[in-house]
Protein backbone atom coordinates (compact mmCIF):
# COMPACT_ATOMS: atom_id res chain seq x y z
CA UNK A 1 0.00 0.00 0.00
CA UNK A 2 1.23 3.80 -0.67
CA UNK A 3 1.94 6.47 2.02
CA UNK A 4 -1.78 7.28 3.33
CA UNK A 5 -2.02 10.99 4.07
CA UNK A 6 -3.19 12.76 7.52
CA UNK A 7 -5.94 13.82 5.42
CA UNK A 8 -6.91 10.91 3.32
CA UNK A 9 -6.34 9.16 6.36
CA UNK A 10 -8.79 11.32 8.62
CA UNK A 11 -11.14 10.88 5.41
CA UNK A 12 -11.33 7.24 5.32
CA UNK A 13 -11.70 7.27 9.25
CA UNK A 14 -14.76 9.70 8.82
CA UNK A 15 -16.36 7.44 6.35
CA UNK A 16 -16.02 4.44 8.30
CA UNK A 17 -17.66 6.19 11.03
CA UNK A 18 -20.45 6.71 9.21
CA UNK A 19 -20.98 3.32 7.43
CA UNK A 20 -20.57 1.85 10.97
CA UNK A 21 -23.22 4.31 12.47
CA UNK A 22 -25.69 3.89 9.25
CA UNK A 23 -26.42 0.11 10.48
CA UNK A 24 -26.32 -1.96 7.31
CA UNK A 25 -23.24 -3.95 7.43
CA UNK A 26 -23.08 -7.71 8.49
CA UNK A 27 -21.45 -8.63 11.22
CA UNK A 28 -18.29 -9.68 9.38
CA UNK A 29 -18.13 -6.44 8.06
CA UNK A 30 -19.11 -3.99 10.95
CA UNK A 31 -15.84 -5.75 13.15
CA UNK A 32 -13.55 -5.29 10.54
CA UNK A 33 -14.63 -1.94 10.20
CA UNK A 34 -14.24 -1.15 13.50
CA UNK A 35 -10.77 -2.55 12.86
CA UNK A 36 -9.99 -0.52 10.38
CA UNK A 37 -11.15 2.65 11.77
CA UNK A 38 -9.11 1.84 14.96
CA UNK A 39 -5.62 1.27 12.89
CA UNK A 40 -6.48 4.52 11.09
CA UNK A 41 -6.94 6.46 14.75
CA UNK A 42 -3.28 5.08 15.37
CA UNK A 43 -2.17 6.10 11.74
CA UNK A 44 -3.59 9.68 12.25
CA UNK A 45 -2.07 9.89 15.38
CA UNK A 46 1.47 8.94 14.44
CA UNK A 47 0.97 11.24 11.31
CA UNK A 48 0.13 14.15 14.11
CA UNK A 49 2.99 13.28 16.39
CA UNK A 50 5.83 12.53 13.98
CA UNK A 51 4.96 15.65 11.69
CA UNK A 52 7.74 18.55 11.58
CA UNK A 53 7.22 21.14 9.20
CA UNK A 54 9.39 20.90 5.53
CA UNK A 55 10.52 23.75 4.71
CA UNK A 56 11.96 23.90 0.88
CA UNK A 57 13.95 26.88 -0.74
CA UNK A 58 13.75 28.33 -3.85
CA UNK A 59 15.98 29.90 -5.71
CA UNK A 60 15.32 33.13 -6.84
CA UNK A 61 15.75 33.77 -10.63
CA UNK B 1 11.75 108.05 -37.85
CA UNK B 2 13.17 105.17 -38.89
CA UNK B 3 11.82 101.34 -39.23
CA UNK B 4 13.53 98.02 -39.28
CA UNK B 5 12.08 97.40 -42.83
CA UNK B 6 13.77 100.87 -44.02
CA UNK B 7 16.81 100.55 -42.40
CA UNK B 8 19.74 99.87 -44.22
CA UNK B 9 22.59 96.56 -42.96
CA UNK B 10 20.41 93.77 -43.80
CA UNK B 11 23.78 92.03 -43.39
CA UNK B 12 23.30 92.65 -39.91
CA UNK B 13 20.11 91.09 -39.56
CA UNK B 14 19.68 87.42 -37.58
CA UNK B 15 18.79 84.47 -38.86
CA UNK B 16 15.42 82.92 -37.16
CA UNK B 17 18.01 80.18 -36.20
CA UNK B 18 20.44 83.16 -34.71
CA UNK B 19 17.80 83.92 -32.93
CA UNK B 20 16.29 81.12 -30.97
CA UNK B 21 19.66 79.84 -30.34
CA UNK B 22 20.43 83.22 -28.65
CA UNK B 23 17.03 82.77 -26.71
CA UNK B 24 18.43 79.42 -25.89
CA UNK B 25 21.87 80.25 -24.91
CA UNK B 26 20.37 83.20 -22.57
CA UNK B 27 17.53 80.74 -20.83
CA UNK B 28 19.19 77.22 -21.13
CA UNK B 29 21.08 76.95 -18.22
CA UNK B 30 20.21 80.01 -16.73
CA UNK B 31 20.12 79.49 -12.97
CA UNK B 32 17.02 80.97 -11.87
CA UNK B 33 15.38 78.42 -14.19
CA UNK B 34 17.66 75.30 -13.88
CA UNK B 35 15.98 72.24 -11.25
CA UNK B 36 13.15 74.72 -10.48
CA UNK B 37 10.41 73.27 -9.10
CA UNK B 38 7.04 74.14 -10.28
CA UNK B 39 3.76 73.62 -9.02
CA UNK B 40 0.46 73.85 -12.02
CA UNK B 41 -2.42 72.05 -12.98
CA UNK B 42 -1.92 69.71 -15.82
CA UNK B 43 -3.78 69.92 -19.35
CA UNK B 44 -3.68 68.66 -22.40
CA UNK B 45 -1.30 65.70 -21.88
CA UNK B 46 -0.14 63.27 -24.91
CA UNK B 47 1.83 60.10 -24.65
CA UNK B 48 2.82 58.84 -28.27
CA UNK B 49 4.48 55.85 -28.58
CA UNK B 50 8.02 57.46 -28.19
CA UNK B 51 7.44 56.69 -24.45
CA UNK B 52 7.89 60.70 -24.16
CA UNK B 53 4.62 61.96 -22.26
CA UNK B 54 3.64 65.85 -23.50
CA UNK B 55 1.58 67.93 -21.16
CA UNK B 56 0.91 71.83 -20.17
CA UNK B 57 1.49 72.67 -17.06
CA UNK B 58 -1.12 75.98 -16.39
CA UNK B 59 -2.59 78.30 -13.59
CA UNK B 60 -4.92 80.53 -13.41
CA UNK B 61 -2.92 83.07 -15.80
CA UNK B 62 -0.20 81.75 -17.23
CA UNK B 63 1.14 78.05 -19.04
CA UNK B 64 3.90 76.74 -19.96
CA UNK B 65 4.50 73.36 -22.21
CA UNK B 66 6.15 70.25 -20.60
CA UNK B 67 7.93 67.24 -22.06
CA UNK B 68 9.56 64.44 -20.20
CA UNK B 69 12.03 61.98 -21.54
CA UNK B 70 11.12 58.15 -21.68
CA UNK B 71 12.97 57.29 -18.31
CA UNK B 72 11.37 59.69 -16.43
CA UNK B 73 7.89 59.41 -17.98
CA UNK B 74 8.44 55.18 -17.56
CA UNK B 75 9.09 55.79 -13.82
CA UNK B 76 5.66 57.76 -13.35
CA UNK B 77 3.96 55.87 -10.13
CA UNK B 78 0.74 57.60 -11.33
CA UNK B 79 -1.39 58.60 -14.68
CA UNK B 80 -0.50 61.84 -15.98
CA UNK B 81 -4.12 63.44 -15.93
CA UNK B 82 -6.00 66.35 -17.02
CA UNK B 83 -7.07 68.53 -14.49
CA UNK B 84 -5.02 66.71 -11.20
CA UNK B 85 -2.43 69.32 -9.47
CA UNK B 86 1.08 68.39 -9.89
CA UNK B 87 5.23 69.36 -8.41
CA UNK B 88 7.37 69.49 -11.85
CA UNK B 89 10.95 69.67 -10.81
CA UNK B 90 13.20 70.29 -14.69
CA UNK B 91 14.63 72.52 -16.32
CA UNK B 92 13.58 75.15 -18.64
CA UNK B 93 14.90 75.11 -22.51
CA UNK B 94 13.73 76.08 -25.62
CA UNK B 95 13.41 74.33 -28.49
CA UNK B 96 14.52 74.88 -31.55
CA UNK B 97 11.62 74.06 -33.69
CA UNK B 98 8.87 75.70 -32.30
CA UNK B 99 11.07 78.67 -30.75
CA UNK B 100 9.43 78.71 -27.33
CA UNK B 101 10.28 77.87 -24.15
CA UNK B 102 9.11 74.65 -22.51
CA UNK B 103 9.79 72.74 -19.25
CA UNK B 104 12.04 69.59 -19.39
CA UNK B 105 10.11 67.99 -16.04
CA UNK B 106 12.42 65.09 -14.78
CA UNK B 107 9.90 64.10 -11.81
CA UNK B 108 6.56 65.01 -11.64
CA UNK B 109 4.46 64.59 -8.33
CA UNK B 110 0.88 64.30 -7.74
CA UNK B 111 0.55 67.28 -4.53
CA UNK B 112 -0.65 67.37 -1.29
CA UNK B 113 -1.00 64.26 1.41
CA UNK B 114 -2.77 61.95 -1.27
CA UNK B 115 -0.25 62.30 -3.77
CA UNK B 116 0.38 58.05 -3.31
CA UNK B 117 -3.35 57.95 -3.10
CA UNK B 118 -4.02 59.32 -6.29
CA UNK B 119 -1.80 56.64 -7.96
CA UNK B 120 -3.33 53.75 -6.01
CA UNK B 121 -6.60 54.88 -6.80
CA UNK B 122 -6.07 55.17 -10.28
CA UNK B 123 -4.52 51.45 -10.60
CA UNK B 124 -7.41 50.27 -8.52
CA UNK B 125 -10.21 51.88 -10.67
CA UNK B 126 -8.35 50.19 -13.69
CA UNK B 127 -8.13 46.97 -12.13
CA UNK B 128 -11.09 47.34 -10.89
CA UNK B 129 -13.06 48.03 -14.18
CA UNK B 130 -10.99 44.68 -15.47
CA UNK B 131 -13.30 42.93 -12.85
CA UNK B 132 -9.98 41.70 -11.34
CA UNK B 133 -11.30 42.24 -7.77
CA UNK B 134 -14.90 40.61 -8.49
CA UNK B 135 -16.13 38.38 -5.74
CA UNK B 136 -16.70 35.55 -8.13
CA UNK B 137 -13.09 35.21 -8.65
CA UNK B 138 -12.32 34.51 -5.24
CA UNK B 139 -11.42 31.06 -4.69
CA UNK B 140 -11.89 29.32 -1.39
CA UNK B 141 -8.84 28.28 0.61
CA UNK B 142 -8.73 24.52 0.68
CA UNK B 143 -9.07 22.50 3.69
CA UNK B 144 -5.97 20.54 4.12
CA UNK B 145 -2.80 22.33 1.97
CA UNK B 146 -0.06 20.01 1.19
CA UNK B 147 2.15 22.18 -0.12
CA UNK B 148 2.27 26.45 0.82
CA UNK B 149 3.55 28.54 -1.03
CA UNK B 150 5.47 31.28 1.05
CA UNK B 151 6.69 34.52 -1.30
CA UNK B 152 8.53 36.94 0.96
CA UNK B 153 11.75 38.31 1.57
CA UNK B 154 14.05 36.24 4.04
CA UNK B 155 14.82 38.70 5.57
CA UNK B 156 11.79 40.04 6.79
CA UNK B 157 10.35 39.18 9.99
CA UNK B 158 6.60 38.16 8.48
CA UNK B 159 9.09 35.13 7.19
CA UNK B 160 10.07 34.13 10.33
CA UNK B 161 6.44 34.70 11.47
CA UNK B 162 4.49 32.24 8.95
CA UNK B 163 7.06 29.72 9.60
CA UNK B 164 6.57 29.26 13.60
CA UNK B 165 2.88 29.84 12.78
CA UNK B 166 2.67 26.73 10.75
CA UNK B 167 5.40 24.62 12.50
CA UNK B 168 2.90 24.98 15.42
CA UNK B 169 -0.37 24.56 13.95
CA UNK B 170 -0.15 22.31 10.85
CA UNK B 171 3.55 20.92 10.26
CA UNK B 172 2.06 18.29 8.15
CA UNK B 173 2.65 20.94 5.11
CA UNK B 174 5.50 21.68 3.21
CA UNK B 175 6.37 24.66 2.93
CA UNK B 176 7.76 26.02 -0.54
CA UNK B 177 9.51 29.41 -0.19
CA UNK B 178 10.21 31.82 -3.09
CA UNK B 179 12.02 34.65 -1.64
CA UNK B 180 11.56 38.10 -3.56
CA UNK B 181 12.07 41.63 -2.56
CA UNK B 182 9.56 43.58 -0.82
CA UNK B 183 10.46 46.76 -1.46
CA UNK B 184 12.53 49.33 -4.03
CA UNK B 185 12.64 49.57 -7.04
CA UNK B 186 12.87 46.08 -8.28
CA UNK B 187 10.25 44.85 -5.65
CA UNK B 188 7.42 44.58 -8.52
CA UNK B 189 9.12 42.00 -10.75
CA UNK B 190 10.65 40.13 -8.48
CA UNK B 191 7.39 39.96 -5.99
CA UNK B 192 5.34 38.56 -9.55
CA UNK B 193 8.29 36.54 -10.37
CA UNK B 194 8.66 34.80 -7.15
CA UNK B 195 4.31 34.08 -7.27
CA UNK B 196 5.03 32.64 -11.00
CA UNK B 197 8.17 30.51 -9.64
CA UNK B 198 5.87 28.23 -7.34
CA UNK B 199 2.67 28.45 -9.65
CA UNK B 200 1.29 24.85 -9.96
CA UNK B 201 3.76 23.66 -7.47
CA UNK B 202 1.69 24.85 -4.15
CA UNK B 203 -2.08 24.44 -3.39
CA UNK B 204 -2.25 27.82 -1.62
CA UNK B 205 0.06 30.71 -1.29
CA UNK B 206 0.81 33.49 1.05
CA UNK B 207 2.12 36.62 0.04
CA UNK B 208 3.77 38.11 3.19
CA UNK B 209 5.59 41.37 4.04
CA UNK B 210 5.83 43.14 7.30
CA UNK B 211 4.33 46.78 8.51
CA UNK B 212 6.12 49.77 6.88
CA UNK B 213 5.79 52.74 5.64
CA UNK B 214 3.59 53.33 2.73
CA UNK B 215 6.19 53.93 0.69
CA UNK B 216 7.96 51.42 2.08
CA UNK B 217 4.69 48.99 1.11
CA UNK B 218 4.12 50.79 -2.27
CA UNK B 219 5.70 47.13 -4.71
CA UNK B 220 2.11 46.03 -3.28
CA UNK B 221 0.53 48.94 -5.26
CA UNK B 222 1.78 47.90 -8.57
CA UNK B 223 -0.56 46.43 -11.01
CA UNK B 224 2.29 43.74 -12.30
CA UNK B 225 2.05 42.19 -8.97
CA UNK B 226 -1.69 42.52 -8.95
CA UNK B 227 -1.98 40.78 -12.48
CA UNK B 228 0.70 37.72 -10.79
CA UNK B 229 -2.03 37.28 -7.96
CA UNK B 230 -4.99 37.30 -10.61
CA UNK B 231 -3.10 34.68 -12.62
CA UNK B 232 -1.77 32.07 -9.95
CA UNK B 233 -3.85 29.02 -10.42
CA UNK B 234 -3.91 28.63 -6.18
CA UNK B 235 -5.59 30.72 -4.17
CA UNK B 236 -3.37 33.00 -2.84
CA UNK B 237 -3.32 35.10 1.13
CA UNK B 238 -2.10 38.35 1.16
CA UNK B 239 -0.89 39.66 4.26
CA UNK B 240 0.90 42.82 3.53
CA UNK B 241 1.85 45.55 6.74
CA UNK B 242 -0.28 46.04 9.59
CA UNK B 243 -4.05 45.51 9.81
CA UNK B 244 -4.66 49.32 8.99
CA UNK B 245 -2.25 48.91 5.63
CA UNK B 246 -4.53 48.24 2.22
CA UNK B 247 -2.66 47.50 -0.72
CA UNK B 248 -3.83 46.52 -3.83
CA UNK B 249 -2.45 43.10 -3.66
CA UNK B 250 -4.92 42.73 -1.08
CA UNK B 251 -8.27 43.31 -3.61
CA UNK B 252 -7.07 41.09 -5.71
CA UNK B 253 -6.00 38.35 -3.31
CA UNK B 254 -8.58 35.65 -2.31
CA UNK B 255 -8.48 36.00 1.05
CA UNK B 256 -7.20 39.29 2.84
CA UNK B 257 -5.37 38.70 5.98
CA UNK B 258 -4.10 41.41 8.64
CA UNK B 259 -0.62 40.17 9.51
CA UNK B 260 1.48 37.41 7.78
CA UNK B 261 0.86 35.38 11.39
CA UNK B 262 -2.58 35.26 10.58
CA UNK B 263 -2.56 34.28 6.94
CA UNK B 264 -0.68 31.20 8.40
CA UNK B 265 -3.58 30.98 10.75
CA UNK B 266 -6.27 31.01 7.90
CA UNK B 267 -3.97 28.88 5.87
CA UNK B 268 -3.32 25.76 8.18
CA UNK B 269 -5.82 24.10 10.23
CA UNK B 270 -4.93 23.46 13.42
CA UNK B 271 -3.77 20.30 14.45
CA UNK B 272 -4.90 20.68 17.87
CA UNK B 273 -8.28 20.62 16.46
CA UNK B 274 -7.17 17.71 13.82
CA UNK B 275 -6.61 15.71 16.64
CA UNK B 276 -9.64 16.34 18.63
CA UNK B 277 -11.83 15.08 15.36
CA UNK B 278 -9.29 11.84 15.32
CA UNK B 279 -10.11 11.25 18.92
CA UNK B 280 -13.76 12.41 18.60
CA UNK B 281 -14.03 9.59 15.74
CA UNK B 282 -12.25 7.48 17.28
CA UNK B 283 -14.98 6.93 20.11
CA UNK B 284 -17.56 7.68 18.14
CA UNK B 285 -16.42 4.44 16.50
CA UNK B 286 -16.46 1.98 19.56
CA UNK B 287 -19.66 3.64 21.12
CA UNK B 288 -21.42 2.50 17.19
CA UNK B 289 -19.55 -0.83 17.06
CA UNK B 290 -20.81 -1.60 20.87
CA UNK B 291 -24.56 -0.63 19.46
CA UNK B 292 -24.67 -2.50 16.92
CA UNK B 293 -22.54 -5.53 18.68
CA UNK B 294 -25.65 -5.42 21.72
CA UNK B 295 -28.02 -5.33 18.46
CA UNK B 296 -27.51 -8.59 17.23
CA UNK B 297 -26.75 -10.26 20.66
CA UNK B 298 -30.28 -8.88 21.31
CA UNK B 299 -31.50 -10.25 17.98
CA UNK B 300 -29.71 -13.88 19.34
CA UNK B 301 -31.30 -14.34 22.26
CA UNK B 302 -34.98 -13.38 21.23
CA UNK B 303 -33.92 -16.32 18.71
CA UNK B 304 -32.84 -18.42 21.53
CA UNK B 305 -36.16 -17.66 23.21
CA UNK B 306 -38.34 -18.89 20.36
CA UNK B 307 -36.35 -22.28 20.24
CA UNK B 308 -37.05 -23.37 23.52
CA UNK B 309 -39.59 -26.10 24.03
CA UNK B 310 -41.90 -24.78 26.13
CA UNK B 311 -42.01 -22.16 23.33
CA UNK B 312 -42.63 -24.84 20.74
CA UNK B 313 -44.77 -26.67 22.52
CA UNK B 314 -47.44 -23.21 22.40
CA UNK B 315 -46.66 -22.64 19.18
CA UNK B 316 -48.00 -26.60 18.28
CA UNK B 317 -50.58 -26.17 20.58
CA UNK B 318 -51.83 -22.46 18.68
CA UNK B 319 -51.11 -24.41 15.40
CA UNK B 320 -53.27 -27.18 16.20
CA UNK B 321 -56.06 -24.57 17.36
CA UNK B 322 -56.03 -22.40 14.13
CA UNK B 323 -55.90 -26.07 12.08
CA UNK B 324 -59.56 -26.86 13.90
CA UNK B 325 -60.92 -23.50 13.36
CA UNK B 326 -60.38 -23.61 10.07
CA UNK B 327 -61.39 -27.01 10.03
CA UNK B 328 -64.95 -26.02 10.85
CA UNK B 329 -65.03 -23.03 8.98
CA UNK B 330 -64.62 -25.36 5.53
CA UNK B 331 -67.35 -27.69 7.12
CA UNK B 332 -69.40 -24.51 7.26
CA UNK B 333 -68.27 -23.32 4.03
CA UNK B 334 -68.83 -27.19 1.81
CA UNK B 335 -72.04 -27.13 3.15
CA UNK B 336 -73.31 -24.00 1.74
CA UNK B 337 -71.72 -24.16 -1.33
CA UNK B 338 -74.00 -28.00 -1.85
CA UNK B 339 -77.15 -26.04 -0.55
CA UNK B 340 -75.96 -23.34 -3.27
CA UNK B 341 -75.28 -26.32 -5.61
CA UNK B 342 -78.92 -28.28 -5.24
CA UNK B 343 -80.95 -24.74 -5.59
CA UNK B 344 -78.85 -24.03 -8.84
CA UNK B 345 -79.73 -27.50 -10.41
CA UNK B 346 -83.76 -27.18 -9.18
CA UNK B 347 -83.76 -23.74 -10.86
CA UNK B 348 -81.67 -25.48 -13.88
CA UNK B 349 -84.01 -28.74 -14.18
CA UNK B 350 -87.30 -26.32 -14.27
CA UNK B 351 -85.46 -24.50 -17.23
CA UNK B 352 -85.57 -27.25 -19.17
CA UNK B 353 -88.56 -28.77 -18.30
CA UNK B 354 -89.90 -25.88 -20.08
CA UNK B 355 -88.47 -26.11 -23.02
CA UNK B 356 -88.48 -30.45 -23.07
CA UNK B 357 -90.36 -32.17 -26.06
CA UNK B 358 -92.68 -33.82 -23.56
CA UNK B 359 -94.21 -30.81 -22.04
CA UNK B 360 -95.06 -29.79 -26.07
CA UNK B 361 -96.65 -33.40 -25.90
CA UNK B 362 -98.61 -32.57 -23.13
CA UNK B 363 -99.89 -29.80 -25.15
CA UNK B 364 -101.70 -32.23 -27.84
CA UNK B 365 -98.87 -33.09 -29.84
CA UNK B 366 -97.54 -36.27 -30.64
CA UNK B 367 -94.09 -37.52 -31.67
CA UNK B 368 -93.67 -39.95 -33.98
CA UNK B 369 -90.87 -42.73 -34.05
CA UNK B 370 -89.42 -45.32 -36.24
CA UNK B 371 -88.61 -49.01 -35.23
CA UNK B 372 -85.34 -48.33 -34.56
CA UNK B 373 -86.27 -45.64 -32.53
CA UNK B 374 -85.53 -42.38 -35.06
CA UNK B 375 -87.56 -39.69 -35.08
CA UNK B 376 -89.89 -39.02 -37.92
CA UNK B 377 -90.07 -35.51 -39.13
CA UNK B 378 -90.37 -35.81 -42.71
CA UNK B 379 -92.44 -38.29 -45.16
CA UNK B 380 -89.57 -39.65 -46.54
CA UNK B 381 -88.81 -40.66 -42.74
CA UNK B 382 -91.17 -43.44 -43.20
CA UNK B 383 -92.46 -45.90 -46.20
CA UNK B 384 -95.66 -47.14 -46.78
CA UNK B 385 -96.28 -50.64 -44.39
CA UNK B 386 -93.61 -49.41 -42.06
CA UNK B 387 -94.44 -49.84 -38.38
CA UNK B 388 -94.58 -46.28 -36.29
CA UNK B 389 -95.06 -45.83 -32.67
CA UNK B 390 -97.31 -42.31 -31.66
CA UNK B 391 -96.06 -40.65 -28.34
CA UNK B 392 -98.64 -38.95 -26.98
CA UNK B 393 -98.88 -37.39 -22.84
CA UNK B 394 -99.96 -40.75 -21.31
CA UNK B 395 -98.06 -43.42 -23.38
CA UNK B 396 -98.24 -44.49 -27.07
CA UNK B 397 -100.39 -45.81 -30.12
CA UNK B 398 -98.36 -48.71 -32.17
CA UNK B 399 -99.33 -47.55 -35.99
CA UNK B 400 -98.49 -48.78 -39.78
CA UNK B 401 -98.14 -46.03 -42.27
CA UNK B 402 -100.59 -46.61 -45.09
CA UNK B 403 -99.62 -43.81 -47.30
CA UNK B 404 -97.04 -40.86 -47.60
CA UNK B 405 -98.88 -37.89 -49.10
CA UNK B 406 -96.27 -34.45 -49.40
CA UNK B 407 -98.15 -31.80 -48.48
CA UNK B 408 -99.70 -29.13 -50.76
CA UNK B 409 -100.74 -31.83 -53.23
Amino acid sequence: MTEKTFEEALGELESKVEALSAGHLTLAEALRTYEEGVALVRLCTERLDEAELKVTRLSDG
Amino acid sequence: MQTLVTAPGTRDALSVGELVRALRSVVGGHPALTDVLVRGEVSNVSRPPSGLAYFTLKDADAQIPCVMFRAAAGALRFELREGIEVLVRGDVDVFPAKGAAQLLAREVRPIGHGAFWLAFEQVRDRLAAEGLFAAGRKRPLPRFPRRIGLVTSEAGAAFLDVLAVLQRRYPLAEVLVSPCLVQGEGAPASIAAALDRIAGSVDVAILARGGGSVEDLWAFNDEHVARAIARFPAPVVSAVGHEVDVTIADFVADVRAPTPSAAAELVAPDTAELRGRVLAAKAVLGTRVRERLTGWRERIRSAADRMRPETVGRQIHDARQRLDAMTGVLKREGRRSLEGLRDRLASVSARFEAVSPMATIARGFAVVTREDGALVASITGASPGDEITVHVSDGALEAVVEERRRKGR
